[in-house]
């Protein structure tokens, strides 16, 4: 009966020990908590590298984190803003073909946007609301102004484009340039342009894409 | 002649596209390196050696953790002009708020100049005020066209502020205000004016030293 007894107090100080430790693992906010066994070490290192790098600048930077499916942005490697990577066509394998264009053959896991295209979007308060409210204030109302977008593209170099659309009606922006461009990347796309769709709200797109100029670094952490 | 004609057609073609090609092309990396704000080809490579290579790898998560905040922090998105309290994983509190406009203002007869914008970067809470008072800047007077008055007593304003001020340094607070129909528009001169209630809810939430995250 004695035996039994203290063997069961084993078993149950095991099992304490045990939960204890997965509480610890569950840890908020620290880079080990949600690293994956799957990730090699020279990969995690690579990666771990260049988001302390980014978060030393003091400078946001933007993390397309396939591996958890959301976009972070981050400052100081605090997240400032997150949204899920919903994708507009599940099925297309264009999220592979992006992750892999994106690393190339030297593995990288950060590259800068070298540019970015607004096809179509919409103002966020009325001119005629603004002009009256910048008569108040003393400002002028055009900086007072905040364009949503409808559909935004951020570019890579090597072919590398992630679309954004949103589901807003937005005003076409019938400039020549972007008929030019859609054109282009049309006759680009079988000689290995990337282009990933994604959705999101109307002002998570509106915070990404006024964020991301040329020269925002972006870095990514590929699908599990 | 037909040769020539369809010869003809298809050199305008190629060149159009060309032409289309070489207007439509993407900048290279090279050409926007300047605004990199760090070299990020350069990292280190990790020992070979494993049990080296794990301390290695612990030793830049360990780094990276210290940036990290450890408590629920305040963010300031001023492009869709939000307010937040969130953790990495969770958002805590999300509202609307007013952030600096951009513009400037300048003094004609002492050429002093104001640009009336809310600061980027991490900071802390440093001051929690109750029924704070509004000292009313010179900026505040010159720009309404009235005379700086001498007396400190002349430039208090109870009510502007609302019930509380959150201060974050160089004299910028997210504080109440007396216009909420304006919230979600950048008219402020780079306080942050949050909505009473949400101002309520925050207040209570924080602690000196929250970090505060404006981006």
């Amino acid at each position: 009966m004695k035996r039994f007894r203290i063997i069961l107090l084993v078993l149950s100080l095991a099992c304490v020990g045990l939960c204890l430790s997965c509480g610890k693992g569950n840890a908020d906010g620290k880079t080990s908590a949600r690293k994956p066994a799957t990730v090699s070490l020279p990969d995690d290192y690579a990666m771990t590298q260049v988001e302390l790098r980014l978060a030393q600048t003091g400078a946001p930077y933007l993390d397309i984190n396939f591996a958890e499916k959301e976009l972070w942005l981050k400052l100081k490697g605090a997240v400032v803003w997150s949204c899920p990577i919903s994708l507009v066509d599940v099925n297309s394998d264009a999220l592979q073909a992006f992750v892999k264009k994106f690393q190339g053959g030297e593995r990288r896991y950060v590259r800068p946007v070298v540019e970015k295209h607004l096809f179509s979007s919409r103002e966020k308060t009325p001119d005629s609301v603004l002009k009256i409210v910048g008569e108040v204030v003393k400002v002028d109302p055009g900086l007072l102004q905040r364009e949503i977008p409808a559909r935004f593209q951020l570019v890579w170099e090597d072919g590398l484009i992630l679309e954004i659309r949103t589901d807003i009606k937005g005003n076409q922006k019938t400039s020549f340039r972007n008929t030019l461009i859609n054109l282009s990347q049309t006759l680009q796309k079988p000689f290995g342009e990337v282009t990933l769709i994604i959705s999101m709200t109307p002002e998570e797109a509106m915070t990404l894409y006024r964020i991301s100029n040329p020269g925002f670094p972006t870095m990514i952490h590929p699908p599990l | 002649m037909i040769r020539t004609i369809i010869y003809s057609v298809l050199a305008v073609v190629v060149v159009a596209i060309a032409a289309l090609l070489w207007y439509t092309r993407t900048p290279s990396e090279d050409d926007i390196k300047s605004n990199l704000p760090v070299r990020l080809d350069s990292l280190s490579q990790l020992s070979t050696n494993p049990k080296l290579a794990q301390k290695e790898l612990k030793t830049a998560q360990k780094a990276l953790d210290k940036l990290r905040p450890t408590t629920a922090y305040v963010v300031i998105d001023t492009h869709a002009s939000k307010i937040y309290l969130r953790t990495r994983d969770s958002v805590l509190l999300k509202a609307d708020c007013s952030t600096g406009t951009g513009g400037e203002l300048i003094d004609s007869v002492t050429h002093r100049k104001w640009i009336f914008d809310t600061p980027r970067g991490v900071f802390k809470v440093n001051s929690k005020i109750t029924q704070p008072w509004w000292r009313k800047p010179d900026w505040a007077f010159i720009e309404d066209g009235e005379k700086i008055p001498k007396s400190e007593k002349e430039r208090l304003d109870p009510a502007m502020m609302g019930d509380y001020a959150i201060g974050f340094g160089n004299g910028y607070f997210i504080h109440g205000t007396i216009y909420e129909r304006l919230l979600g528009v950048n008219v402020t001169h780079g306080c942050v004016r949050v909505g009473a209630d949400d101002l309520d809810k925050l207040f209570k939430k924080i602690q000196m030293g929250t970090p505060i995250y404006i981006f």
